[in-house]
């Protein structure tokens, strides 16, 4: 195990993609086995030391950034096993620190695949399951949860958990947990109110019937260090490709959505129109992006970002469908990008990834954090939820964009502020919004997670009795509090380190 | 105006994996592509033809594989392919290929602009265009990052140099050999996909070329011989210099001095 204090190292794990410069902490400790993760979990909740645990710190809401204590860095746990096959796939063990596109690639050249497709491939698979994360395939392939069949777990008082899903399912609401040592923790699942939605990273899972494997997957750290995790693999489409529709109106371009997303449903099916993905960017989103990429058609007032995946045979038809469609939205030819080569799928995937990145650079300029949302609302109120943000926004006079992952109803609105009052006015006004998505049935956070910066948020959602119900839970894991304090929720629900 | 675009197939130079043992690389199951060089002479191609008129054709020497490369362009909006593939081109070297390119013109015969990329990311000697352009008497501008203007009878061309750019003014017909600066490639089209699918190029042997001369081409006829391949042993060994930050750059920079770099 290796114990860092040199402050210029400690400072390379003080932060991660959310602007949040608050960390602090005085070591970094990097583990190379369970069972020092074990020995020193347990030592520091005799001293009642607080732990930060380190994943990739791509982040997005300073859940892995200290406020005081020590960090846990995952990094030597980067080993990925061998996949076993399975008639209808297979699976794959994975140590916590290997990275999403290591395990995308390794499956890939199986011919196999690893569903979901956060668009940031260098986050670890640790952090991944804290968090739940999603990307625009989720629209086809569901979020990090689907994917998970098991994980190993330490807690913080050294004993080990290792669960494998429907090995421990929910009755009467009590959840049960074998550990290594042979205790088993028990505990009543936590009460919080139900959602309308399917993609949720807000808080801890909780559903009747849930497998107890599911309250580990996106707890954000708070009830141990995950070290293994067993992942699915699903057969890999033999062909897919990738469609970037420009809209001569943002109506046009909402219009088609829902119809993409009927038609996926098999509401009101359209021939072969059933995309894996499908995401949004509006006008501030492609003016962002002009400066690098200039094919951008001037007339496109929003796009829409469709993959779709085809096998060998069905290719000619996946093709002629998704032209006859577009023939009928009276999209001309020239406000359609098509790629198919692994090379021009690439140039699509970094015009998506670029957005983030630019929003990012300007935030680092200006020197105020953006004001980001991550909420998703149930479909039947969709229309109304983007009328909110679109008629906020207007009034509000401040610069912002809107895009994301149209599919699921689950758009980022970004704020890019450039004082503080208009940093204090996006705050008011994510506020309302996240207030118009809760009394919707939605989350205030669909992939992203809650972390250390968006609690008010959460507490729309779950008011303080949820706080309460969470840190109840957590106390069954993680007696000494010692583990991602702030995290989901404000620490004083715990009460002082002592 | 009708224009004919040289294009070469190459392999994905992200995949090249080569042979621990011989060193050569490992062709087998990779993944080829169009020159990228030459994608940007097909768009520069298509720009010319959206604003004047005509017909864009390409044309590759290759094996039958690389009919993939020609529907690759017919995605983008090319409009005719021809595949140059006979076993007496075997071996070719770039001088050979340039003669058998130069046939092909001959045999095209209604042309005004051909452009080549500056060079194929494999062989990389940026050859085939001049010499295609010497074996015709065709002037050449070489390097071109931009077309200032063109007609149907003379072409304004910017020549990237080292230090700046030539503006150079040609009669048509001509060649040019295009920099990755004069555009951004598109991308294939939906409808130009549904198309390349079916699309069969046409496909010429030495037989097709009327007066094609055997024995200029294939091994024998390249005037290049190659003696040995080889891949060069690594002459100096990496060297890690340990100590804290502030230490190892003194260590550093004491050996930069030794070494009489600076
Ligand atoms: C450009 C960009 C694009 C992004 N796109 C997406 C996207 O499409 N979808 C999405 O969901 N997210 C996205 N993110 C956010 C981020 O990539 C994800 O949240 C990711 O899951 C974080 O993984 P990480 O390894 O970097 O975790 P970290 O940032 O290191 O940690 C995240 C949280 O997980 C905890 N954690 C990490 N490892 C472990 C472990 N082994 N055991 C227990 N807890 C652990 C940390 O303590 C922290 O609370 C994006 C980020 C960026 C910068
Ligand atoms: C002795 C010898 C034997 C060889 N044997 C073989 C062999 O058996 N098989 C083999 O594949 N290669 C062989 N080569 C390599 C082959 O000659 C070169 O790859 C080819 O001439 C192109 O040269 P280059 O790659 O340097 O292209 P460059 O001169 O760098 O290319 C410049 C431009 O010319 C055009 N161009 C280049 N090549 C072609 C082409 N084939 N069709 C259409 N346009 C083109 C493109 O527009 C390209 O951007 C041999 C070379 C030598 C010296």
């Amino acid at each position: 195990m290796l114990i860092k204090t040199d402050p210029a190292i400690i400072a390379g794990y003080l932060e991660d993609a959310s602007g949040y410069t608050e960390g602090c902490a005085t070591q970094v400790v990097i583990p190379e086995t369970e069972a020092e993760i074990a020995e020193y979990l347990n030592a520091a909740s005799q001293r009642r030391e607080a732990i930060t645990i380190s994943g990739g710190r791509t982040g997005v809401t300073a859940g892995c950034v200290p406020q005081n204590g020590s960090i846990l860095s995952l990094e030597r746990f980067d080993q990925l096993g061998n996949i076993e096959k399975t008639p209808d796939g297979g699976s794959i063990l994975a140590q916590s620190a290997v990275r999403l596109d290591t395990l995308k690639a390794t499956a890939l050249a199986a011919r196999l695949l690893y569903g979901p497709d956060p668009t940031e491939r260098t986050g670890t698979l640790g952090g991944n399951v804290a968090t739940n994360a999603s990307g625009g395939q989720c629209f086809k392939y569901g979020t990090t949860r689907e994917h998970v069949l098991g994980l190993t777990m330490i807690l913080s008082t050294g004993e080990k958990l290792r669960l494998e899903r429907g090995q421990s399912l929910c009755k009467n609401n009590i959840l049960r947990f074998p550990l290594d040592s042979g205790r088993n923790i028990e505990c009543q699942r936590p009460q919080l109110p139900t959602l309308k939605v399917d993609k949720n990273a807000a808080g801890y899972y909780s559903t009747p019937e849930m497998d107890a494997l599911d309250l580990l997957i996106g707890m954000d750290g708070t009830l141990g260090v995950i070290t293994e995790i067993k992942l699915k693999l699903l057969p890999a489409p033999a062909g897919i490709f990738s469609l970037v529709i420009f809209f001569p109106t943002q109506a046009a371009a909402l219009e088609c959505a829902g119809q993409i997303r009927n038609s996926s449903q098999g509401n009101q099916p359209i021939a072969g129109i059933a995309p894996a993905s499908l995401e949004f960017m509006d006008i501030h989103s492609l003016n962002l992006l002009k400066p690098n990429f200039s094919t951008i058609p001037a007339v496109g007032q929003a796009a829409l970002l469709i993959e779709q995946e085809h096998t060998l045979e069905s290719e000619g038809q996946a093709l002629s469908h998704w032209f006859d469609y577009c023939t009928d939205l009276n999209v001309p030819e020239n406000l359609i990008w098509f790629a198919q080569t692994e090379k021009d799928r690439e140039r699509i995937r970094a015009f998506r990834h670029a957005l983030p990145e630019v929003v990012n650079t300007i935030v680092r300029q200006r020197k105020f954090r953006k004001v980001g949302t991550d909420m998703a609302v149930p479909e039947s109120e969709f229309p109304g939820m983007f009328e909110v943000y679109a008629q906020g926004l207007n009034a509000s006079g401040l610069e912002y964009l809107i895009f994301g992952h149209i599919g699921e109803c689950h758009l980022h609105v970004n704020v890019l502020p450039k004082t503080q009052a208009e940093f204090d006015q996006a705050k008011a006004m994510y506020l309302n919004f996240a207030q118009q998505a809760v009394q919707r049935g939605g989350t205030v956070s669909a992939e992203h997670g809650i972390g250390k910066i968006k609690h008010d948020f959460f507490q729309l959602m779950v008011g303080a009795h949820g706080f309460q119900e969470i840190a109840r839970v957590k106390r069954c894991f993680d007696p000494a509090l010692i583990l991602n304090r702030n995290n989901i929720f404000p620490e004083h629900f715990l009460g002082a380190l002592i | 105006m009708n224009i004919v675009v040289f294009i070469k197939q190459v392999v994905a130079t992200t995949n090249v994996k080569l042979d621990p043992e011989t060193g050569t690389m490992i062709r087998d199951g990779v993944e080829c592509i169009l020159n990228p060089f030459d994608e940007y002479a097909v768009e520069e191609a298509l720009r010319i033809k959206e604003k004047m008129g005509g017909k864009v054709t390409v044309v590759t020497m290759g094996p039958p594989q690389a009919k993939e490369i020609i529907r690759k362009t017919i995605g983008m909006g090319v409009d005719e392919g021809i595949l140059i593939s006979d076993r007496a081109l075997a071996g070719s070297d770039t001088w050979a290929t340039a003669y058998t390119l130069s046939q092909v013109l001959k045999k095209i015969g209604d042309y005004q602009l051909v452009i080549t990329g500056k060079q194929a990311v494999d062989g990389d000697t940026a050859q085939v265009g001049p010499e295609v352009a010497a074996c015709e008497g065709l002037p050449m501008i070489a390097w071109v990052r931009k077309i200032e203007e063109i007609s149907e009878t003379s072409i304004r061309a910017e020549r990237l140099m080292e230090d700046g750019y030539d503006v150079l003014e040609s009669p048509l017909p001509a060649l040019i050999s295009v920099v990755k600066e004069i555009n951004e490639p598109r991308l294939e089209s939906l409808r130009g996909k549904m198309k390349a699918k079916k699309y069969e190029p046409k496909v010429w042997g030495v037989a097709d070329m009327p007066g094609f001369d055997v024995a200029q081409v294939g091994l024998k006829g390249s005037p290049t011989k190659v003696f040995k391949t080889f891949t060069p042993k690594r002459q100096y060994k990496g060297e890690m210099i340990a100590g804290d930050a502030a230490q190892a750059a003194a260590t550093l920079v004491g050996k930069i001095k030794e070494m009489n770099i600076v």
